[in-house]
């Protein structure tokens, strides 16, 4: 009777742990989602545009996310990764078919949001390599968001060739 | 003397100490990743505004009286989730054009169609809303916006589809949509070739990528190998330098598999 108290006390503490850890898992994946939609809210207000192609995941300290993607000649492309609260430094980076780094984003002062603006000169291959640098714990959730250029006002003209000001995104990661 | 010697190993080594940890690693891929990455297929809308971008004389107006020729267009009643994902893939392709096109008139016919076909795929009611507001934006004429709510409302049918764990629809939708933005492309270029846009195609890696995609599938199709051969068939002819244009007679030939294959696919049963 004993042996079977203890077993059920046994069980019900890894069901306890189980379930928050998953809370907690997903409390995370939420702080990214959160911080995102953040930037989302400000690029719509400030652009009038929705992320073109989004993303999420979670990342052990020091490994990558890498897509493979087609990238046009002459369209500017803006990337934006976000982070939960216990990334402290996440980075992104755009290679090339050869695999040879292209272009390194910037990641803000808490290293919560990384972006990076790029437009190919070619249409291409590319990958882009979301990196997990340092965190509190053994990783975090990130959250990516693909944006293609904002078009201009009235939508008479071609897009604009500029990309976000990236530094007022940066500035969300508090 | 010995003094002197320490004095100046100091000046030469001292920059290097202070500035090693200001020293940036730079970033590298992780190689093993890159090889097994998936292939994210490009949607329809980016080709097209790419294209707007470098050639401003591309009559979107005559490729949508193109789109506008095919009797199938309207069609949603596929027997099998398989046809109704390509169809759903082509469709959206075609109502990006109608954005390029300013065609509100098509653009809600399209919207319509996009809904029957993601309800027949069991993409949920709220989520289909979104295909309302297209409906409302093209009504008020918001054309900036609507090219990205197009877009939104791709992205979450195809994140319904993934969390319902249909993985070949979203597969066959991606497909689609990508053969109808070459098709429908080609088409365009067929009629006013533009040498900077037509390097647009260039994309032999993905043509291979794709064919690798649609041999994983669970579902066993004879369209579905039809489609796998045909973009084999594509992938030599937009095999060209980076930066390089895609020819004129390999783009005649483009379109005529590609006008093949979609309209194979808007005919299924």
């Amino acid at each position: 009777m004993r042996i079977l108290t203890r077993y059920w006390i046994l069980t019900l503490a890894i069901v306890a742990m189980m379930a928050t850890s998953s809370m907690s898992a997903h409390a995370s994946a939420q702080e990214a989602l959160d911080l995102a939609i953040e930037i989302g809210k400000e690029i719509y207000k400030k652009y009038g545009i929705k992320p073109f192609s989004e993303d999420s995941g979670f990342l052990d300290t020091g490994k990558q996310k890498v897509y493979k993607l087609t990238l046009y000649e002459g369209l500017p492309y803006t990337f934006i990764v976000t982070g939960s609260k216990e990334v402290e430094k996440l980075e992104v980076g755009l290679f090339d078919e050869a695999e040879k780094l292209v272009l390194e984003g910037t990641t803000s002062e808490n290293g919560r949001v990384a972006t990076l603006p790029f437009k190919p000169t070619a249409t291409a291959i590319y990958y882009l390599a979301v990196q997990m640098s340092k965190s509190t714990g053994t990783g975090g959730n990130f959250y990516v968001l693909q944006y293609n250029p904002p078009p201009s006002k009235d939508g008479t003209e071609k897009s604009s060739t500029m990309n976000f000001e990236v530094k007022p995104l940066l500035a969300y990661a508090r | 003397m010995r003094k002197t010697h320490f004095f100046l190993k100091l000046l030469v080594l001292a920059p290097l100490v202070l500035a090693a940890p200001l020293a940036h690693a730079q970033m590298k891929l992780d190689e093993s990743l890159a090889k097994t990455a998936s292939v994210v297929v490009p949607k329809p809308s980016e080709l097209f505004s790419a294209m707007t971008q470098l050639d401003s004389t591309v009559d979107w107006n005559k490729v949508m009286a193109f789109v506008n020729t095919g009797k199938d267009k309207g069609r949603f009643d596929y027997v099998s989730a398989e046809y109704r994902a390509l169809n759903l893939g082509v469709r959206l392709a075609n109502g990006a054009v109608a954005v390029q096109s300013r065609d509100k008139k098509t653009l809600t016919e399209i919207s319509r169609t996009v809904k029957s076909l993601a309800d027949s795929l069991g993409i949920r009611a709220e989520l289909l809303a979104q295909a309302d507001v297209v409906e409302q934006l093209a009504r008020a004429e918001k054309w900036p916006e609507l090219l990205s709510q197009l877009d939104k409302l791709q992205e979450d049918i195809l994140t319904a589809l993934k969390e319902r764990k249909e993985t070949d629809s979203v597969t066959l939708v991606r497909v689609a949509g990508w053969l109808q933005g070459l098709h429908l492309v080609t088409y365009g270029l067929k009629e006013n070739y533009h040498e900077k846009s037509s390097g647009l195609l260039r994309q032999p890696q993905l043509a291979e990528d794709i064919a690798k995609e649609l041999s994983k599938l669970k579902a066993k199709d004879p369209l579905i190998d039809e489609i796998k051969a045909k973009v084999l068939e594509i992938k030599p002819l937009i095999d060209v330098a980076k930066g390089a244009p895609v020819p004129k007679e390999s783009i005649d030939k483009l379109f005529t598999i590609s006008d093949e294959t979609v309209s194979k696919i808007e005919k299924a049963k």
